[in-house]
């Protein structure tokens, strides 16, 4: 899919834009606070009703203004989308094609964009919550009632971690005979979590180890493992009813540990995602450039999962992506968007030198200056 | 707001109850205010009447005037039948039905520890009561709601219930009748399949 016109009004620094687009790379100019990432921002919000750099989202209304306004089109497999977004202090409302969407989940299977931030590149080293809450976010678009079973077993689990306090404290009415009520919920639902978060990073690694080797021009080797003592990660295909025993089964052998800490102990809220270079913990092991590289190329992969999936291309956002990748890095990052033949890409950079740009002939270019915009 | 104190204390009052705001609460008092003295005393006595007569079947705690509801008296009624429910006003919807002819059972609440609310805060003690002391029951339904408390809480009552021997059921789970699959998440859509039987 590729978004085609894009208009804003009082957005961030936005007064009045309008703009269209084209496929292939779009290259975005401009020094610092100007409206570079503003704009790859509203593109982002747009498609996904989420700013990646906010959760007050009346942040993102001028700050002379009382509303903001974007609306888009997207074209894709399904025809033209026209996304309209009207955002105030009470909130934002959006219709696609007219039509009033309600809920978030109904919208999610809409459009779809990946999106390269500079805050994604603490992943790596970050807490494994950290981890878990990103990878959670990349199967939504996959299965978007994904969103509806880790709500499910976030709530199991406040149920059950509160009985095991309760047990503990010696609290009125409170016996271990009540656990297994929680149990059999927590580990139906639970495996859904282990089996969707395991089948995620088995389908995108080959994708990974693939693009990082092109990034890196074949000098590292960069891998994905899904960290669970329920499913041992050299395990390939696993079926549902084994997950589920195996469940059990920790469970059980961690319940005494489980009543003296008042917490459940086993499951997928313990869980990692473990990147995984030259055999080593990537966490240890990885330079400033290394994790640019591997968050890049885990972007990448996202997209190539998604078109593997879907059948079409999202939309690929990257911000400030040359900016600490050295010359060949940035050529090798141009090359494989060229050779994965991404239908549209948003790359934003401070100034046109040092942009690979004789490797992408038919790129568009534009000077962002003031909350203007203009093709050069 | 320049009006009596007994017009005031009224909109005070009304928006105690659920769903009735500031707003919703003023155009109610404003409409009583204009009514028959016979007709708003006819409300006001109806809040009494509730209060001082309505209480708990003490059987299966729906509510009644009487000592026991009129579907625990009911001679035509199938005893042999328990049906598990949350609130009275489940067993309203059920009633509606005119399709179930056993009897009840109110829990008055679901299992939910993050609220504190154990099997002793909920009537299962009166249930197992009812269960163990030879009424015959042949058949318990667990109709909780597909919540999931509603559903620990019916799990933990197959459990007590196990050791009479008593068949215990549990109402099936799906698809809404009359909706079409395409709108249905895959939670409700996996229960529907593992329920599936022969036609």
């Amino acid at each position: 899919m590729h978004l085609r016109e894009l208009r804003l009004r009082d957005f961030r620094n936005y007064t009045e834009l309008y703009l269209s687009f084209k496929r292939g790379i779009n290259i975005l100019i401009g020094e610092n606070a100007q409206g570079k990432t503003n704009l790859l921002e509203a593109i982002h919000f747009i498609n996904t009703l989420q700013s990646f750099r906010t959760q007050e989202e009346k942040n993102l209304i001028n700050t002379s203004a009382r509303e903001a306004v974007i609306s888009a089109a997207v074209e894709g497999g399904c025809g033209t989308k026209n996304i309209s977004l009207f955002l105030d202090d009470k909130g934002k409302r959006v219709k696609v094609n007219n039509r009033k969407i309600s809920r978030a989940s109904e919208f999610l299977s809409e459009t779809h964009v990946i999106t390269f931030s500079p805050d994604d590149l603490f992943l790596i080293k970050d807490q494994p919550s950290e981890r878990r809450r990103y990878f959670d976010r990349a199967i939504l678009p996959h299965t978007p009632s994904y969103l509806k079973t880790i709500n499910r077993y976030d709530k199991i689990l406040q149920q059950r971690n509160h009985l095991l306090r309760d047990i503990r404290d010696r609290k009125k009415g409170a016996e271990k005979g009540l656990l297994a009520a929680w149990d059999d919920q927590l580990i139906e639902e639970g495996a859904r979590v282990l089996l969707k978060r395991h089948n995620f990073v088995e389908e995108i690694r080959p994708f990974l180890e693939g693009i990082f080797k092109e990034l890196s021009r074949g000098q590292k080797r960069l891998s994905i493992f899904y960290n669970s003592p329920i499913i041992p990660a050299a395990e390939g295909a696993v079926d549902a009813d084994a997950v589920k025993k195996r469940f059990q089964d920790a469970l059980q052998g961690a319940s005494e540990e489980e009543l003296r800490y008042g917490h459940t102990l086993i499951g997928p809220h313990r869980d990692d995602f473990q990147f995984i270079l030259d055999d080593y913990d990537a966490k240890a092991t990885f330079s400033q450039g290394q994790h640019r590289l591997a968050i890049l190329a885990l972007k990448l992969s996202e997209t190539a999962l998604y078109k593997q999936i879907s059948g079409e291309y999202p939309i690929l956002l990257l911000d400030d992506v040359f900016s600490e990748l050295d010359e060949m890095r940035g050529e090798a990052l141009i090359e494989q968007i060229i050779n994965m033949d991404i239908e549209q890409v948003f790359i934003t950079a401070a100034k046109k030198e040092g942009i690979p740009s004789e490797r992408m002939g038919c790129s568009s270019f534009y000077l962002i200056r003031e909350g203007t915009v203009s093709p050069i | 707001m320049g009006q009596g104190g007994s017009f005031n204390r009224l909109i005070e009052e009304l928006m105690r109850l659920p769903g009735i705001g500031p707003k919703t609460a003023q155009r109610l008092a404003f409409f009583m205010l204009k009514m028959e003295a016979q007709e708003a005393k006819g409300i006001a006595q109806a809040i009494i009447d509730l209060k001082d007569k309505t209480r708990f079947c003490r059987i299966c705690n729906n509510i009644t005037e009487d000592e026991i509801c009129g579907i625990c008296s009911d001679a035509a009624r199938d005893k042999k039948k328990v049906l598990v429910i949350e609130e009275p006003s489940n067993l309203l919807s059920l009633e509606r039905t005119k399709e179930y002819k056993g009897l009840y059972h109110v829990l008055t609440g679901v299992l939910s520890p993050l609220d504190g609310i154990g099997p002793k805060d909920i009537k299962i003690d009166g249930l197992m009561q009812r269960l163990n002391n030879g009424n015959n029951v042949e058949e318990v339904i667990i109709a909780t709601s597909p919540t999931i408390e509603g559903e620990a809480t019916a799990r933990y009552l197959s459990q007590l219930i196990r050791p009479t021997g008593i068949k215990t059921t549990r109402i099936a789970y799906g698809v809404p009748v009359g909706s079409d699959l395409e709108y249905a998440d895959e939670a409700t859509l996996i229960k529907a399949l593992e329920g599936r039987r022969e036609i």
